[in-house]
């Protein structure tokens, strides 16, 4: 295998401009083991930065990968002074926008009865996409802190994304957003005061005022997403048809929504002829596959950093197993001189 | 000029028929003129594109994955360009029409449109007298007031009636009205007898 670029993610890893990172791929590909990894590398490598990981996928695995639990609430790594996770969790999210009504509704009644009950949670969780627009907003309130200095600040924000399909549809909502607002904004300018006056006499929100603020940090993000230098999406595959194939549609998805994306993780390789006493005639066969599909990423991707990572005997999980495994997306993974890390995972309780 | 003003009106209603018949003319005149780079342009991407389709399913995906992508890449390529062009083509069609659709309106519609209000009283010819009963032909020829009026005629000039020389023309305007509705009525025998 022959790379023009460097095959790992040192660049990436020791970047002191990125701001916003995606890892993401088709289901079951390692990204939850990924995002956690380069997490890992870039709070060793930058001691001095604070590190977020974020989880969007509505099953999170990110309490299973460290082997501690998360919340809606960043919390920091046991054992890492830099690096905090989140797992959003849509439910709560959808409950405390219903206390939220309840509580500037005030004593209105009928209506605050209905959301007391649960009633605006219960309408919008089922929304398909809802899962999406939530962390599309924990984004948002993300920029807001940052900017008004509130809370805890974090250099990079890294995302373990859901699979491709929700997370096209997560990107693709600035745009979406965008041009909503912009419809809504022509409607309210011709019906404004008839539509504060459809809130009540005593609430008097001025809608157009959060609209166009709503607007103004949505066309923050597009501008944020679509720098190289502040964002890059980090795809993860494996060397089988499926997974390529949906790479592919995702990079081509991606560079047509001018995100930057050059990077690629090809996880579970085998190395089966490196590896001379495990060596069955099924790892074989399946290297032989694995490799053929290796070949043919070199041809297709000659400007991208393709990180080839090895399938290793243990789980990789907890925070040791992880430091273990993430040093080959810094350095790169040489089969002959490193396999032996892939019998040395710890097995976690 | 009489004369002419009267075949000016034949030629115009004939050709507005004859152009009503062969509405087909249309498509054929505006993918002429507008549409034919357009239209020769989305037949060379349609070619290019069945051409790679074919490249492509003669590759084995899987033994050849890097060769299928990049096909795969210039088809994704060729079917953006190919929506774009359907786009354009459909566009400069728009204009064709209406810019035909104009056409006709100033060479066809608009002349004798104006030809029927400017010379509309205009004579083209004068029925024979005797041809209906005389209360109709003076009405014909004078209008209803001289129905009204007739009584009166008595009391001015009492005596034998001399014999009116009445004329009754028929005016361009209603000319061209009865060859517009013999022209409807001979296509509606055409048609039914050929169906």
């Amino acid at each position: 295998m022959d790379y023009s670029v460097e095959s790992n993610l040192h660049e990436l890893i020791t970047s002191t401009t990125h701001k916003w990172i995606f890892v993401g791929g088709k289901g079951g590909v390692g990204k939850t083991t990924s995002s956690c990894s380069i997490s890992i590398q870039m709070a060793l490598a930058q001691p001095t930065k604070q590190f977020l990981l974020i989880s969007t996928d509505p099953a999170h695995n990110l309490s299973d990968a460290f082997g501690e639990k998360f919340g809606k609430e960043a919390r920091k790594v046991t054992g890492m002074n830099n690096l905090s996770c989140m797992e959003i969790d849509p439910s709560a999210a959808l409950k405390d926008m219903n206390d939220m009504a309840v509580a500037q509704n005030g004593g209105n009644e009928g209506l605050g009865d209905l959301l007391q009950g649960g009633a605006l949670a219960d309408i919008t969780g089922s929304i398909p996409g809802i899962d999406e627009a939530l962390s599309f907003m924990e984004v948002m309130k993300h920029i807001k802190r940052q900017e008004e200095g509130e809370g805890e600040k974090y250099d990079t924000v890294i995302f373990d994304t859901a699979p491709t399909g929700h997370t096209l549809r997560f990107l693709q909502l600035p745009q979406t957003l965008s041009q909503l607002l912009d419809k809504f904004g022509e409607i309210a300018g011709k019906f404004g005061p008839m539509l504060n006056s459809f809130t009540g006499g005593s609430q008097n929100m001025d809608i157009m005022g959060k609209m166009n603020e709503l607007k103004s940090n949505v066309e923050k993000i597009k501008q944020q997403f679509s720098d190289p230098d502040l964002t890059t999406f980090v795809c993860v595959c494996i060397s089988e048809f499926l997974s390529l194939y949906e790479t592919e549609r995702l990079i081509q998805e991606l560079m047509s929504y001018d995100m930057d994306v050059n990077s690629i993780i090809v996880n579970q390789l085998l190395f089966a002829e490196d590896d001379s006493e495990h060596n069955c005639r099924r790892c074989q066969s399946r290297w032989k596959m694995q490799k053929k599909y290796l070949d043919q990423i070199d041809e297709l991707y000659e400007d991208f950093h393709v990180v080839t990572m090895p399938l290793c005997a243990g789980e990789i999980r907890g925070l040791n197993n992880l430091k273990k495994f993430s040093k080959f997306l810094d350095t790169g993974y040489d089969p002959k001189k490193d396999n032996k890390v892939i019998y040395e995972l710890e097995e976690q309780k | 000029m009489q004369s002419s003003v009267i075949w000016v009106s034949i030629a115009l209603v004939v050709a507005l028929r004859v152009l009503q018949w062969g509405s087909h003319y249309r498509d054929n005149v505006i993918d002429a003129i507008w549409c034919k780079p357009g239209a020769l342009k989305l037949g060379e991407l349609s070619r290019k594109r069945q051409d790679l389709q074919r490249q492509q399913r003669s590759t084995s995906a899987q033994d050849e994955y890097a060769k299928w992508t990049k096909l795969n890449r210039q088809i994704s390529q060729l079917d953006t360009q190919l929506t774009e062009a359907q786009a354009q083509l459909k566009q400069t069609r728009q204009v064709g029409e209406k810019a035909l659709s104009r056409l006709r309106l100033i060479l066809l519609t608009a002349p004798l449109l104006l030809l029927r209000f400017w010379k509309g009283k205009v004579a083209v010819y004068t029925l024979p007298q005797g041809m209906f009963p005389r209360m109709i032909e003076t009405i014909l020829s004078q209008g209803w007031a001289a129905l009204a009026m007739a009584p009166m005629r008595y009391v001015w000039a009492p005596g034998a009636l001399k014999p009116l020389q009445l004329e009754t023309p028929v005016c361009l305007g209603i000319w061209i009205w009865a060859l517009t509705k013999v022209l409807d009525t001979a296509e509606f025998v055409v048609r039914s007898l050929i169906q």
